[in-house]
């Protein structure tokens, strides 16, 4: 294979990668969105708490593979406790309207006490978490050698992608969340708890920031920044793809993912005023996203 | 009578003089020495705070956001040569001892949020001086600040060559560290005496990257001019994926990076060079850090790192080898503290701070005038050498320091991982140093 092809293949597999990381942030920033209509800014908090959490879990036992199973299961106890003992009590009050802005003040607090108990906690220094030996070093790929860890990055995505989708569209437990979230009162009226619907829905949403925050953790170094750092890219993804769409949020963060990579290569210093162009171009004719449904 | 008239103006000239001596000799034990204290007990997170008539020092660094950690390395630093200072009793100025006590105010790396913090010291918390500070772009707040309400800003972490110039000029501001000129002008004399001679230059996309990427070039044409930069490109502050970048500089047959990043992009490139199975080394001023060195699983990654720096612990002087061993002594068995000998800025920092504090001794004084004069010219043996601050744009005059890393190294936490190499190579001042900026005199 001639140079340019593998420079054009390699940039590509970056910006799938970057991509597929970034999806597994927005996928449970726009799922609670999407079904409950919260806009969790605290979402990538917990993505950093989790990243925090795996080190620990690291420390102790040295097991990625325990840290990737323990870690996004602690981040999603936490995001269920947010769920049943602030956000469903906060929904108590008829706030109407206004319940949107109280919801959101409400993330942005928890966000900052997230950070500043991490802070606390581990410190500000960086701390690294290393990929397990199994995913270290290079695999040939495309008829070229490829990092093992990005490439099950991908994989790891494309994996959550698959199962959220069949676990929303294709199972009872799907049906019964995606009819909560059409009419609550006559799911409530078939004899369904609705409040325990959404308690899942969000649980699940804050495990899946914890995946990411578990798998960024060998590609990033692990700082109090690290919300900050992502809060915005998955901002993007989340508002360009449609607040609640998990096939929007998966299509524009390709998109970004490709855009960086290739941005890189050919126009370097551009990428980021094309991105957000695009942005401005995207909501200015559709303002809920390119496949948004939900105000 | 008569006699004892004759004889009383001697004697109570003889009893002044006596008292004067007296005095001074009173005074100079009251001056502090540098590295007196207990350092066993010293704690950056429990610092004492004294009380009643103090000197106000600001610091103004991030404490929040991205750079969070550049911020408390930095008080931890300063809380080292007050804690020194304060054991001792202070600082006599004004005919009075006086602690000194650091007020800490957060930048968070932004402009605006560091107009706001500073107006705060100076307005509310009455500072006599305020030092910092991580990011040029918020340096020149500080030089701004600094001549508005005519405060001292020791400028001892921002970089940009622009900062001192006659636009940015202002008699206030005092520079201890380099520039990105004279971190160049390092590098390049350095690579001038190595094989080495394709770059590929990877900066910030900011001030202090871009000023050093431009540094680099006219370097690199005047002491190397078989040099060749085979790429050159400028990424966002706090970038997420270095891998495109990469592959970049891996295409173009680079033999090393020139990189300004600072953590936690200096970090991530590390680990991204890691991951992507590459070995190039990396040249800039933050690719020593230990804390790094420790955690790379490929330890082939970092060796023949290339560190410039205005302090070096591998430097060989004879106050460097007491600081290195008091501060070596300090934090050899603390699991929390990763840096363990005083490498580049860390110790040159600390150096910086007691030459600040002793200006403001030998003022006897926090007249800001009487103190400006003063450090004007003046020289300052620090730990790796002399300091003299320039007088045109109060840019210190120093040597610098150039060390390749090497596995094992002595200066590494474990004593055998990836670390400096033996002995820095010293590049004379009147190599590194830019004369005077236009327009400045």
């Amino acid at each position: 294979m001639n140079a340019i092809a593998v420079m054009l293949i390699t940039q590509a597999v970056h910006g799938l990668a970057y991509g597929m990381l970034l999806f597994l942030v927005a996928s449970g920033f726009t799922l609670i969105f999407g079904m409950m209509g919260i806009l969790n800014i605290a979402h990538a908090s917990f993505f950093m708490l989790a990243a925090y959490v795996a080190f620990q879990i690291m420390a102790w036992s040295g097991n990625f593979w325990l840290a990737l199973l323990l870690a996004p299961l602690a981040i999603a106890f936490l995001g269920i406790l947010m769920e049943r003992v602030m956000l469903r009590r906060i929904r108590r009050f008829k706030l109407g309207k206004a319940l949107v802005l109280f919801e959101l003040m409400l993330t942005v607090g928890i966000m900052v006490c997230i950070e500043e108990a991490v802070k606390n906690i581990w410190g500000t220094d960086p701390q690294i978490i290393n990929a397990p030996d199994a995913l270290r070093g290079l695999i040939p790929c495309f008829g070229m050698t490829y990092p093992a860890y990005r490439l099950f990055i991908i994989g790891l995505a494309c994996s959550i992608l698959i199962l959220l989708s069949i676990v929303l569209f294709k199972t009872r437990l799907g049906n019964i969340v995606r009819a909560a979230v059409q009419d609550a009162e006559m799911t409530v009226a078939l004899g369904i708890n609705v409040p325990l619907v959404f308690t899942f829905v969000f649980g699940l949403g804050t495990w899946l920031a914890g995946v990411a925050g578990v798998a960024a953790g060998p590609l990033l170094t692990v700082f109090p920044g690290l919300a900050n750092q992502m809060l915005l890219d998955s901002f993007i993804v989340v508002a360009l793809g449609g607040f609640g769409s998990l096939m929007g949020a998966f299509i524009i963060s390709m998109f970004l993912g490709e855009l960086t990579a290739f941005g890189v290569q050919f126009f370097p210093g551009y990428s980021t005023i094309i991105l957000f162009g695009f942005m401005a171009f995207v909501l200015t004719f559709r303002p809920l996203g390119l496949f948004g449904e939900r105000e | 009578m008569k006699s004892i008239r004759a004889i009383a103006p001697p004697v109570t000239c003889i009893c002044l003089l006596c008292l004067y001596i007296i005095s001074m000799d009173i005074g100079a034990a009251r001056a502090f020495t540098p590295l007196q204290a207990d350092f066993s007990s010293y704690d950056p997170e429990k610092q004492e705070i004294p009380s009643g008539d103090t000197i106000k020092v600001g610091l103004l660094e991030p404490f929040s956001g991205q750079s969070a950690s550049a911020g408390e390395i930095s008080n931890w630093l300063l809380g080292w040569v007050v804690h020194d200072i304060n054991s001792q009793g202070g600082i006599m100025v004004d005919g009075k001892m006086k602690k000194i006590q650091v007020i800490k105010a957060d930048t968070a790396t932004q402009p605006v949020v560091a107009k706001r913090a500073l107006q705060r010291l100076i307005l509310n918390d009455k500072v006599d001086f305020f030092v910092g500070t991580a990011g040029s772009h918020i340096a020149i707040i500080g030089n701004q600040m600094a001549e508005k309400y005519q405060k001292i800003f020791l400028n001892y972490s921002a970089y940009s060559v622009h900062l001192m110039n006659a636009q940015n000029f202002n008699r206030y501001t005092f520079r201890t560290c380099s520039t990105t000129d004279i971190n160049a002008r390092g590098l390049a004399y350095y690579f001038s005496k190595t094989p080495i001679r394709k770059f590929y230059i990877l900066c910030q996309d900011y001030s202090y990257g871009q000023d050093f990427g431009a540094s680099m070039k006219k370097a690199l044409k005047e002491f190397v001019p078989t040099a060749e930069v085979v790429g050159e490109v400028y990424h966002p502050l706090w970038l997420k994926d270095f891998a495109p970048y990469l592959s970049k500089v891996q295409a173009s047959g680079a033999e090393m990076i020139i990189s300004s990043d600072w953590p936690p992009d200096s970090w991530n490139l590390m680990l991204a060079i890691d991951q992507m199975g590459m070995t190039i080394p990396v040249a800039g001023q933050f690719f020593d850090d230990p804390r790094m060195g420790e955690n790379l699983k490929n330890k082939k990654v970092g060796l023949g790192n290339t560190v410039v720096n205005f302090h070096l612990c591998n430097v060989e002087t004879e106050r460097n080898s007491r600081f290195n061993k008091i501060f070596h002594e300090r934090y050899k068995d603390n699991a929390k503290v990763q840096i363990d000998w005083p490498t580049g800025v860390v110790g040159g920092v600390i150096g910086h701070f007691y030459w600040f504090f002793d200006v403001v001794q030998r003022a006897g004084t926090l007249n800001t005038e009487k103190i400006i004069n003063l450090w004007e010219g003046d020289t300052y043996e620090s730990f790796a050498g002399k300091l003299t601050m320039r007088k045109c744009d109060h840019q210190a005059v120093m040597d610098m320091f150039v060390s390749t890393l090497v596995s094992p190294s002595k200066w590494s936490k474990t004593g055998n991982g990836l670390g400096y190499q033996e002995q820095a190579v010293r590049i004379p001042a009147d190599i590194v140093m830019s004369p005077c900026p236009e327009g400045l005199k």
